[in-house]
């Protein structure tokens, strides 16, 4: 997993409940790197899940709800790292169906040893579109919070729909449906 | 205190993550520098590369470019728009124009004016269906304004900027043009020779049809549909025999298509059915025609449609065919008068010659002689008709026998002698006795031939001199051309005469019927019987200075050695007396004429009114020769003559009489089995004659002699002719020559010894008018004969010819003997 994903939860923690948080989830955790972590360096993906998983003992909120603020809180990352995917396209849709076809193309170029998720989209109206999220890591409440934040971004009104293909979560359905205006 | 630590443990988080980056960094500044290196590395070796192959790009560049310039063919390259970027040296020096001449200019300019607007054409289909490459034929002009074709074959390239030109190989076919020009010339001239031909043959009235080799009709022209009265259709593949032909031809026509695969031509008549069944005939002209290898491929047959003269020809065969029925009518009606005449005239002529012998007052002896003349005449008339009938209808044949030319020709003179004499007029004969010998040919047509000349001569002649001239005037080995020749110095025609003298019934004038008389028919009947003996009557006239007709014959000549005449041996028969005929006849003129002439001759014969009664007689008696009439009651001649031949016994020759001279009725009697044939009316030499031939080879006391040597008879005519009935004055004579003739014989005999032939000549001359005085016409003209040979004849030859003479004058002394018993005996009875 891609250093950044580390060091801006580990952010967001800090400006959430405090570097005393930070510390405890680190200390708590089994960590090969010893929680010392950079953005361009490539981490083990047991590291995120023992963190979010320590964080939620230490806070008391469920991991999935942790999960979805943390792709809200990546969401203005991206938005202030990369802006020219954003102002590529003017609508949620497009820009939702960008991701798989363009923008982790693009990640890829740029980190050749990135695990991505792959995100499968097509339009069923108008008003509909589904994606389809795989991976093995199992983080589609990332994904979750990331679209709800996507949508808000081009400011339009829609409703998700989350189900899961297969049970593990390693296979999730949504699906999204603007709302009649 | 508890802060203070946090806030270390952070920073030193921090620091090591710092370190951590840093390292990062530098690891991927160490990879990008490595990269950069390699990728420095592999600019340069490109550019290696690059130097490379633009130098062998260069080579191959040059090595085209010879190619392209050493080309026999023209190389150019135009832009887009047809403008010469490139044209290579073939090209530069093909038209004569110079390269900067072309370069710049547009294909288009060079072309002919006439071709612009195709090519104009042919390049923008080329852009519309963006065709790559194809090919062209045009003219262009070259400087000198010469017109080149050129053939060429244009790529459409496009480069790198996506716009394009043209890559063009082109060569010039101005003289492959030139040659298609001049076949397509050839082809048209044929074309429009061939059209012209077919509306020629279309026109002429012709039906053209072709076959193919199993007869089966590949083409038909219109006239041939026409005459057909078919459709095209109808005929296309049908079998032309089966569909076309009137089956008897078929056996011709497939006959004649077997000689076409042959290449042979062939032109014939057959019937062809039309459509509507009705058949009509053409005239097939079939030729056979060829491919391009020479192999017969079927036949033309050109049709020419013959009907109407078919039907002529039908008509005229009708026609042709009744003409000979009529003349076939008109000859039996020929035949019939023949004999309804001839019967009568028989009587008439024999009981006239009966009259003769009977003692006559001068007055009476006058009337018959004119009765005579006249019945002969009308004899003659009716035998000259009858021969020309019977010429005309081919139905007489040639009676070949040996004969002796000069004694028919002397016989003649004597013949005529008197009547010329009573005329004033002097008749010779200019014969060559040794050209005129022994011949073989039909002895009574020249002797018929010659008489019609002669008496013409003498008829048309009234003073002056008739020529009868022989010649032989040609001789191989035994064949002979003689040359015969009658002139006179009579009236003479003039040249129109001449040429209708030969026509029947013609005379020169009316005139001349009237002054001379007869029928016309005498010189027809010459010529007829000179052609059927192989030559040509032909005639020289001059008007009133007299006439010559003469023709050339082919004949063979005889040894010596045949009876030269028929006569009658009295004395032997009379010595004999053994003989007896039957004379089967139921005429009682003819039996009374014959009887006479028997009883004259002192021999015995009976008479028998029928065949019948003939049989009967044969039956009981054994004679020696029967003269039987063919036509009789009761039973015919034919009849009788079967039943007597069927009787035992030696065959007896058996004569028929009859008046027909028709040969049919002659061979129908010979072949009932009867031996020779005698025509009524007959003179009395004609019988002697049969009698001689059939009755002296009977004698057993012949000793042989006449069967080689001729007999030598009596001429009685002569005597007659000499003594008028005087039968003292004869006796006178005989008695006379019997006296004197012996030792005349011995000089002669003595001189031809001594081959004095001066002396022989003389003698001959002497002795020659004693044998005419007692009737040895034969004997005088031997000895006149040997009189003119002297001198002009080998020796011998003359010696042989006198030896002759003197043995058989020997030979004729009982002859003599009898003569002179006969005359005293009958000037005795008269006498008494």
């Amino acid at each position: 997993m891609k250093g950044i994903v580390f060091t801006e939860f580990l952010d967001m923690v800090e400006s959430q409940f405090g570097y005393e948080v930070v510390d405890h989830i680190l200390a708590e955790s089994n960590l090969d790197s010893d929680g010392i972590y950079t953005a361009v360096g490539t981490y083990p993906h047991s590291e995120i899940v023992q963190l979010l998983m320590n964080l939620s003992d230490k806070v008391g909120v469920d991991p999935a709800i942790l999960l979805k603020a943390f792709g809200k809180y990546l969401f203005d990352t991206f938005l202030k790292g990369y802006p020219q995917f954003f102002s590529a396209v003017d609508n949620a849709f497009d820009f939702l169906h960008s991701i798989d076809k363009h923008i982790h193309v693009e990640v890829l170029k740029l980190y050749p040893d990135a695990t991505l998720p792959k995100f499968e989209s097509h339009q069923l109206d108008n008003q509909t579109m589904i994606m389809t999220y795989s991976s093995e890591r199992k983080m589609a409440a990332l994904a979750e919070g990331l679209i709800e934040k996507s949508i808000a971004h081009y400011e339009e009104d829609c409703q998700i729909k989350v189900e899961n293909i297969v049970a593990d979560g390693s296979k999730v359905k949504f699906t999204i449906e603007r709302s009649l205006a | 205190m508890k802060e203070l630590e946090l806030l270390k443990r952070k920073l030193e988080r921090e620091k090591a993550a710092r370190k951590q980056a840093e390292q990062i960094l530098e690891a991927k500044a160490l990879e990008l520098y490595t990269a950069n290196e390699s990728l420095r590395k592999l600019n340069e070796s490109l550019e290696d590369l690059v130097q490379v192959r633009t130098k062998d790009l260069q080579e191959s560049e040059e090595k085209y470019r010879n190619v392209i310039e050493n080309a026999s063919d023209i190389i150019y390259t135009t832009d887009k728009d047809g403008f010469f970027t490139f044209i290579n040296p073939k090209g530069v020096a093909a038209f004569g124009f110079h390269l900067d001449e072309i370069i710049g200019k547009r294909f288009v300019d060079f072309v002919l004016d006439d071709y612009k607007q195709d090519l104009f054409e042919y390049y923008t289909k080329i852009r519309k269906d963006n065709i790559g490459s194809d090919y062209f034929e045009f003219p262009i002009r070259s400087k000198d304004k010469e017109i080149h074709w050129i053939g060429q074959n244009v790529n459409r390239v496009e480069d790198q900027n996506g716009s394009f030109y043209y890559n063009a190989v082109a060569r010039d076919i101005t003289l492959r043009k030139t040659a298609e020009e001049k076949l397509a010339i050839a082809q048209t001239a044929l074309t429009q020779s061939e059209v012209k031909y077919r509306s020629v043959l279309e026109n002429l009235e012709l039906g053209l049809m072709e076959v193919d080799l199993e007869g089966k009709i590949i083409r038909v022209y219109d006239h041939f549909c026409r005459m057909t009265g078919y459709e095209k259709e109808e005929l296309i593949g049908k079998d032309a025999i089966k569909t076309l032909l009137v089956e008897e031809f078929e056996h011709l026509l497939r006959s004649q298509d077997a000689n076409r695969t042959n290449s042979e031509s062939g032109v014939y008549e057959v019937q062809l059915r039309r459509k509507d069944g009705k058949h009509i005939w053409v005239l097939i002209s079939g030729a056979p025609f060829y491919n391009s290898k020479g192999e017969v491929i079927g036949s033309l047959g050109v049709h020419y449609e013959i009907t109407d003269r078919k039907d002529l020809e039908q008509s005229l065969q009708v026609a042709r065919h009744k003409a000979v029925e009529a003349q076939k009518a008109e000859q039996q009606f020929l035949a019939h008068m023949s004999h309804e005449i001839r019967t009568p005239l028989n009587a008439i002529i024999g009981m006239t010659h009966l009259l003769k012998e009977t003692s006559l007052e001068e007055k009476q002896q006058e009337f018959v002689d004119i009765l005579g003349d006249s019945a002969s005449l009308l004899k003659g008339l009716v035998s000259d008709i009858l021969d020309i009938s019977k010429i005309d209808s081919g139905v007489i044949e040639k009676n070949e026998t040996t004969f002796d030319l000069s004694n028919l020709a002397n016989r003649l003179i004597q013949t005529f002698k008197s009547r010329a004499f009573d005329k004033g007029l002097l008749l010779e004969s200019k014969i060559v006795e040794s050209d005129a010998s022994f011949v073989i040919s039909d002895k009574q047509w020249i002797h018929q031939i010659l008489i019609n000349l002669i008496s013409n001569a003498i008829k048309f002649t009234s003073k002056g001199s008739i020529t009868l001239s022989i010649q032989r005037i040609k001789k191989n080995g035994k064949k002979a051309v003689f040359y015969f020749e009658v002139s006179d110095t009579g009236i003479g025609m003039n040249p129109d005469e001449v040429k209708t003298v030969f026509s029947s019934f013609k005379q020169a004038n009316k005139k001349i019927r009237t002054d001379f008389g007869g029928t016309g028919l005498g010189l027809s009947i010459a010529t007829r019987l000179v052609s059927l003996l192989g030559g040509q009557l032909e005639v020289k006239s001059e008007m009133g200075k007299g006439s010559s007709f003469f023709f050339s014959l082919p004949m063979e000549t005889a040894e010596n050695q045949i009876k030269k005449s028929v006569a009658f041996d009295e004395l032997d028969l009379v010595k004999n007396n053994k003989v007896k005929l039957l004379v089967v006849e139921d005429n009682i003129m003819n039996q009374k004429y014959i009887s006479t002439l028997l009883n004259k001759w002192n021999i015995a014969f009976d008479i028998a009114e029928n065949g019948k009664i003939a049989v009967d007689k044969c039956a009981t008696f054994k004679y020696d020769l029967i003269f039987m009439d063919l036509s009789m009651p009761v039973m015919d001649g034919y009849e009788a003559t079967n039943m007597i031949n069927a009787q035992p016994g030696a065959k007896v020759p058996i004569i028929a009489l009859t008046a027909s001279t028709f040969l049919s009725k002659k061979e129908l009697a010979l072949n009932s089995g009867m031996t020779d044939f005698l025509a009524k009316p007959f003179t009395p030499e004609e019988l002697s004659g049969i009698l001689q031939k059939y009755l002296s080879g009977n004698n057993p006391q012949s000793n042989g002699k006449k069967d080689v040597r001729e007999v030598i008879t009596l001429d009685m005519a002569s005597l007659e002719n000499l003594y008028k009935g005087d039968q003292e004055y004869a006796l006178e004579m005989f008695n006379t020559y019997k006296m004197v003739i012996n030792p005349e014989l011995d000089t002669l005999e003595s001189l031809v010894e001594k081959d004095q032939m001066e002396s022989i000549k003389k003698q001959l001359h002497k002795i020659k008018p004693m044998f005419k005085m007692v009737g040895l016409d034969s004997i005088y003209a031997d000895c006149e004969s040997l009189y003119s040979r002297i001198g002009n004849s080998d020796i011998i030859e003359v010696k042989m010819s006198a030896k002759k003479i003197i043995q058989e004058a020997k030979m004729t002394f009982t002859l003599i003997d009898s003569e002179i018993k006969r005359l005293e005996e009958s000037l005795k009875q008269t006498n008494d």
